[in-house]
């Protein structure tokens, strides 16, 4: 069997994911420097990763305690850890329900995106109060906790949002500082050598002032640095998403104009071959057997020639629709058969065998567009053998990986290396493949990689420079019907 | 008594093609150029079946003309001459239409062979 020789290829695998417009800021409101929601999403799974990161640390202060005192004396901590046990409690409590609100999609309003990072800032910055409290407001680098949640609240809310953040954070750390130097809450600190010090640090009033003063100033410089920096950031985004929808919109401009020049081209085409065969029906016995063949090569020449101009117009109008297509669940083994009875006259003329193992098979997919599909895999197999080569088309379902699978492997001239990777590229053709057939366009492929884009169709190209070729599509499980 | 046939295609060598072929076979055959037309000819002859470019004029305007001759001659019935193959049907799937397609270019044999099977199914419904 040809496939079991042809073990030890080049192999390449392609997916293409459609694109679902969800790009960093949204598109539609050009005003807005709000992320996408999408975007947003990601960045609360990752929030609260970080926060069991954080449960974790207060939980391993806490279980500092339980060290022997000789030991907890050697590293230097304070051993007054309840207050972590307490936080950590309440954070992995809060932390459960946003990962359990965060998995729910399709959330707006009160439970949106935006209002989950903003309730997790504001639990947050709550905390981290508790933890500059009971870590030293004064005595250790505990207030610049506050700094991440600054910067976060900079890249992923508007300005005034921001702002409020920075100035909650302030009042935060400013009433942390009077309230335990008017001795309204006890002063602490988890290291030892600073714990002695707490105490001297409060007993200066004006060192406290300015020390809380030069905090806050640094909060508030941070958030214009960082606020600045993302206006730019989101500035240049609006910028791309722009300019990508403006690539789009030419790029439909290009497939309708591409569309209309095939049709003119197609047209006087059609018209020659409409002509041949009028003159063939109505005085084929008439004619001379020599002017018979003559005008039978021209009608060759001509269905070649129209063939190409149409693959344009295929891929073209695959670009661009008349009305979105509506998969339903299809019949797949079908639609091979069927385009290997369609081929089988090719790959005579070529000198081909096709050889078929083809199973009942179903698939959820647009009819013509895998028609499309299997017709160029195929087709291109026979063009691409060498005379009297075999093509071995097969389509079963995998049960192993619960999908149908439609496979064609060829012994032809197949692909260097370098090359599998770009053979899905508009009108790509490698030298080979020109020498080969010199009516090689590239278009084929491009049409298999839009269908296999619409589709979510899984490919995998095996191939040796000299020794042939197997492509692999990965298709829709058919789906139940409703 | 011999089937009427309207012929709508903007191109003339097509439309030589297709009225020489039918006209062989004893079929009475109108060729119009121009979707403009087409309402006239209707209003003026009864037909038993309009062959209809796809893409007459504007790229297409026969799919949005074949819906205007089905809504309001729904009797007749309309075969689409289309490059494009089954990649048209879906256009229509929502609409309603049973749309007989006819890929070109036509050869003589799948033309009358097309119009053969279309009359024949109109005259038994």
């Amino acid at each position: 069997m040809i496939l079991r020789d042809m073990a030890a290829m080049n192999a390449v695998d392609f997916f293409w994911k459609k694109r679902d417009g969800a790009d960093c800021i949204s598109p539609t409101s050009p005003d807005s420097h709000q992320f996408s929601a999408e975007v947003l999403n990601r960045n609360i799974a990752w929030y609260i990763s970080l926060r069991w990161v954080s449960c974790s640390i207060l939980l391993l202060y806490y279980c500092i305690s339980f060290l022997p005192s000789a030991v907890i004396h050697f590293i230097g901590v304070v051993s007054e850890g309840t207050w972590s046990l307490y936080l950590a409690c309440f954070l992995l409590f809060a932390n459960g329900i946003f990962y359990v609100v965060s998995r729910r999609k399709s959330l707006s309003g009160f439970v949106g995106p935006h209002a989950q990072m903003w309730a997790q800032i504001v639990i947050d910055i709550s905390c981290i109060a508790v933890v500059v409290h009971f870590g030293g407001s004064v005595a250790t680098p505990a207030p610049f906790l506050y700094i991440l949640h600054i910067a976060l609240a900079c890249i992923f809310f508007p300005i005034h949002l921001s702002l409020s953040v920075t100035f909650i954070s302030s009042v935060l750390y400013g009433a942390c500082v009077f309230f335990e130097y008017i001795g309204f809450i006890r002063p602490h600190a988890v290291f030892a050598a600073r714990a002695m010090g707490p105490l001297g640090y409060f007993a200066n009033g004006s060192y406290l002032a300015w020390h809380v003063f030069s905090v806050t100033t640094l909060f508030f410089l941070l958030w214009y640095m960082v606020s600045r920096l993302t206006k730019v950031i989101r500035i240049r985004e609006k910028q791309l998403v722009a300019a990508g929808e403006e690539t789009r919109n030419l790029q439909l401009e290009k497939d309708r104009y591409s569309a209309q020049m095939t049709h003119q081209l197609k047209a006087p085409l059609d018209a020659i071959r409409s002509n041949i065969s009028l003159v063939l029906y109505f005085n084929g016995e008439k004619i001379p057997v020599e002017v018979v063949a003559l005008l039978q090569k021209i009608d060759a020449r001509a269905r070649g020639l129209a063939a190409l101009i149409l693959d344009v117009l295929k891929l073209s109008r695959l670009n661009t629709p008349l009305v979105p297509p509506e998969p339903v669940n299809i019949a797949f083994d079908e639609i091979v058969e069927r385009c290997v009875d369609e081929l089988t006259a090719l790959a005579r003329q070529r000198k081909i065998t096709i050889e078929t193992s083809i199973e009942k098979t179903q698939t959820y997919a647009v009819a013509d567009q895998i028609h499309m599909m299997v017709e160029n895999i195929i087709s291109n197999a026979i063009v691409y053998s060498n005379e009297n080569g075999v093509v071995f088309v097969r389509c079963d379902y995998d049960t192993q990986i619960d999908a149908p699978v439609f496979r064609v492997a060829d012994r032809g001239i197949g692909i260097p290396a370098e090359k599998v990777p770009h053979i899905f590229e508009d009108y790509f053709h490698t030298k080979e493949s020109v020498c080969h057939n010199s009516a090689s366009t590239g278009i084929g492929l491009a049409i298999v990689k839009k269908v296999a884009e619409t589709h979510g169709i899984r490919l995998k190209v095996e191939s040796e420079l000299g020794q042939g070729t197997i492509v692999t599509a990965v298709l829709p499980k058919s789906r139940l019907e409703t | 008594m011999s089937k009427r046939i309207l012929h709508v295609d903007d191109d003339p060598d097509i439309g030589t093609m297709v009225c020489a072929v039918l006209q062989r076979e004893g079929f009475y055959v109108t060729s119009v150029r121009t979707l403009g037309d087409v309402f006239p000819a209707l209003d003026q002859d009864e037909f038993d079946l309009i062959l209809l470019d796809a893409m007459i004029e504007e790229q297409d305007s026969g799919l949005i003309a074949f819906e205007l001759l089905q809504n309001r001659f729904p009797r007749v019935p309309v075969i689409l001459m289309t490059s494009l193959g089954e990649m048209v049907r879906p256009y229509f799937k929502d609409r309603g239409f049973d749309v007989g397609i006819l890929e070109k270019p036509v050869s003589p044999d799948r033309l009358l062979s097309a119009i053969h099977s279309c009359t024949m199914n109109a005259t038994r419904k």
